[in-house]
């Protein structure tokens, strides 16, 4: 029952509220009044903010790429460990957590910026001073840190799930790691791999901060959008259709999820 | 190659782990087309000297070469040699086709010829009707002849088995022992075994090592093991027997707790001998042949025979009974065996 209160207060009036906002008009100082219109729907689909949640989805779909290249052999990596240092290697991954996200971030202008570490550190070795505050590339970067904890975890778990003597198998039969790599160990630790991306895309595509503090204004992505929306523009319908249109986007790649998940459930234990 | 060349010759391995010595300079040759047992309790070093053989081990010391080649620097995954996991360790996520044409695809051979034979080694274990199922669906015999079938669809020259039958309930065991012996004749792969279960070693191999704490104990053929172990242990591990220590003066065996006893065989240098339960029999205690009066502690029923414990001073005599009556608790019978049963013992 208190599970049932829960969903209700959290889940379904929320949702239920910004599902009935973006199917209003605003009103002229926020909030929203009747009558009741397809207009901010229909406004959606404008070149101009198809480009922006094109956009978002590349930049979250690319630290998503980039947390899995690092995050995946990271996992690995810590599987091999003894089982104490196991425990260490898990603590420092979810270290950063224990700081601010903002405050995290600002660390990461002082590195940036072309008087940052960053720079002269390149300045040193002829490669700089190079300018990557403020570009793409910083609100990709920043991505990929903040989240990159949620993509080790679900990939370790389920590499510690992964029996080794079928990786030995594998070996005796005569595949070299590669072929191990891409067989077994790839396709069973699936579910770990899918689940981390999630945790990692869910986050990094609805994300304003990253892309305000790293990527100054010329990375707008659909976060800062919906937040100028509410806070700036003060049109609280179409903001809510934003954020419906980022939620319908987010339900179809979750059910899709779903369905691997049951496909793996199919081999067993 | 000629019979008698040894297909695999092990020299001198030995392993540590800590101050565990795994496998303690072990030197074994296996031939060619040979059925070979690995027999020991859990932790004698088996499955070490197993994994050393497919290369997931490599040895502190000594040498090994298959066909005369150098096992030790070849990767695990260029030996021809494969292995049967104990938990068979099939692929979850493929198909019986596809676990068994594995190890072919891994070969890069084409794709007709992996087809050929992944068919024919399907049909040899019986499961060609299985062939688009997933591990999960199959029982525990069938999931065995999967493992077993996509180690030899290889053509090893040695195929490794790590306790083949022990996950299998006791019905099936007997099969598939028939089955893995039917199967070694008709593929014509050197098979070793590794085991701790006697009945399997014995009825299954050609030869037999006994190990124990990584030393190989006896070497031999599963009858003269049975008939002449060397040592206590062997005596011991392999079939039951009555162990008496003691020593060997004036042409009889001065035996701990049972005094003065006449023997067949010459004792000198033995540390105790011992008397298979076959051999001792019993008779009434005024019969002229026992050789020792005791009384009967417990009689286990076996089927065609029953085991009666029987002590005789400190000392509990194992004989096999054979009559339609079965001596009762606590009777006084006499024991008695000849004296050219007895087998000397020369080690612990």
């Amino acid at each position: 029952m208190p599970a049932l209160v829960y969903l209700l207060v959290l889940m379904v009036i929320p949702l239920g509220l910004v599902i009935a906002y973006a199917f209003l008009t605003s009103g002229r100082f926020g909030g929203v009044q009747g009558p009741a219109t397809l207009d901010n729907i229909t406004r959606l689909f404008q070149p101009l903010y198809l480009e922006v949640l094109a956009s978002s989805v590349v930049n979250a779909g690319l630290a998503t790429f980039i947390a899995f290249l690092i995050g995946f052999p990271a996992a690995l990596a810590i599987t091999r460990l003894s089982l104490s240092w196991q425990t260490v290697a898990l603590i420092a991954v979810v270290m950063p957590f224990w700081t601010n996200f903002l405050i995290r971030t600002y660390a990461w202008i002082l590195l940036l910026n072309r008087e940052g570490i960053l720079s002269d550190g390149l300045a040193l070795i002829g490669l700089g001073p190079i300018e990557v505050l403020y570009t793409r590339e910083a609100v990709i970067l920043g991505l990929t840190y903040a989240y990159i904890p949620l993509m080790v975890l679900p990939i370790y778990a389920s590499l510690q799930r992964l029996d080794s003597m079928l990786l030995e198998a594998a070996c005796n039969l005569g595949a070299g790691p590669w072929r191990r790599f891409r067989t077994i160990l790839l396709p069973l630790t699936m579910p770990g791999i899918i689940t981390g991306c999630l945790f990692v895309f869910i986050p990094s595509l609805g994300n304003f901060v990253i892309p305000e503090l790293l990527g100054g204004g010329n990375s707008q992505m659909i976060g800062n959008l919906i937040r100028d929306q509410f806070l700036k523009s003060r049109d609280w319908p179409f903001g809510s259709a934003l954020s419906l249109l980022v939620l319908a986007l987010l339900v179809i790649i979750v059910m899709l999820q779903a369905s691997a998940a049951r496909r793996s459930r199919k081999w067993g234990a | 190659m000629t019979a008698g060349t040894p297909l695999l010759n092990i020299h001198g391995v030995s392993r540590s782990f800590g101050d565990i010595r795994a496998l303690d300079d072990v030197s074994l040759e296996i031939h060619e087309n040979e059925f070979f047992a690995l027999l020991g309790p859990s932790g004698c070093g088996k499955t070490t000297l197993l994994r050393v053989i497919a290369g997931f081990e490599q040895p502190d010391e000594g040498m090994i070469t298959l066909d005369g080649v150098d096992l030790l620097p070849i990767p695990p995954e260029r030996r021809a040699v494969n292995l049967m996991f104990q938990s068979y360790a099939l692929f979850p996520h493929m198909t019986v086709e596809r676990n068994v044409a594995y190890g072919l695809v891994c070969e890069r051979l084409p794709r007709d010829e992996i087809r050929v034979r992944v068919d024919e080694v399907l049909r040899t274990v019986g499961l060609t009707d299985k062939r688009s199922s997933l591990p999960r669906e199959l029982s525990g015999g069938q999931r065995q002849r999967v493992a077993l079938a996509r180690a030899i669809v290889k053509r090893p020259r040695l195929l490794l088995l790590d306790e083949p039958l022990s996950a299998l309930d006791r019905k099936i065991r007997g099969e598939m022992q028939v089955e893995l012996k039917r199967l070694q004749h008709e593929v014509g792969i050197t098979f070793v075994v590794v085991t701790h279960d006697q009945d399997e070693a014995m009825s299954l191999a050609d030869r037999v090592a006994v190990m124990d704490e990584g030393i190989v104990r006896q070497l031999d053929a599963p009858l003269d093991l049975y008939r002449r172990p060397r040592s206590i242990f062997v005596a011991d591990f392999i079939g039951s027997s009555t162990i008496l220590k003691g020593t060997y003066a004036d042409g009889a065996w001065q035996a701990v707790g049972v005094g003065a006893i006449a023997v067949g065989a010459d004792c000198a240098g033995a540390i105790a001998i011992a008397l298979r339960p076959e051999a001792v029999r019993l008779t009434a205690t005024e019969d002229a042949a026992a050789v020792r009066l005791g009384t009967v502690q417990e009689v286990y029923f076996q089927g065609d025979h029953a085991l009666a414990l029987v002590k005789v001073d400190e000392v509990a005599f194992l004989a096999n009974v054979r009559d339609d009556v079965l001596p009762s608790r606590g009777s006084d019978v006499g024991v008695a065996w000849d004296a050219t049963s007895v087998i000397p013992l020369f080690e612990e």
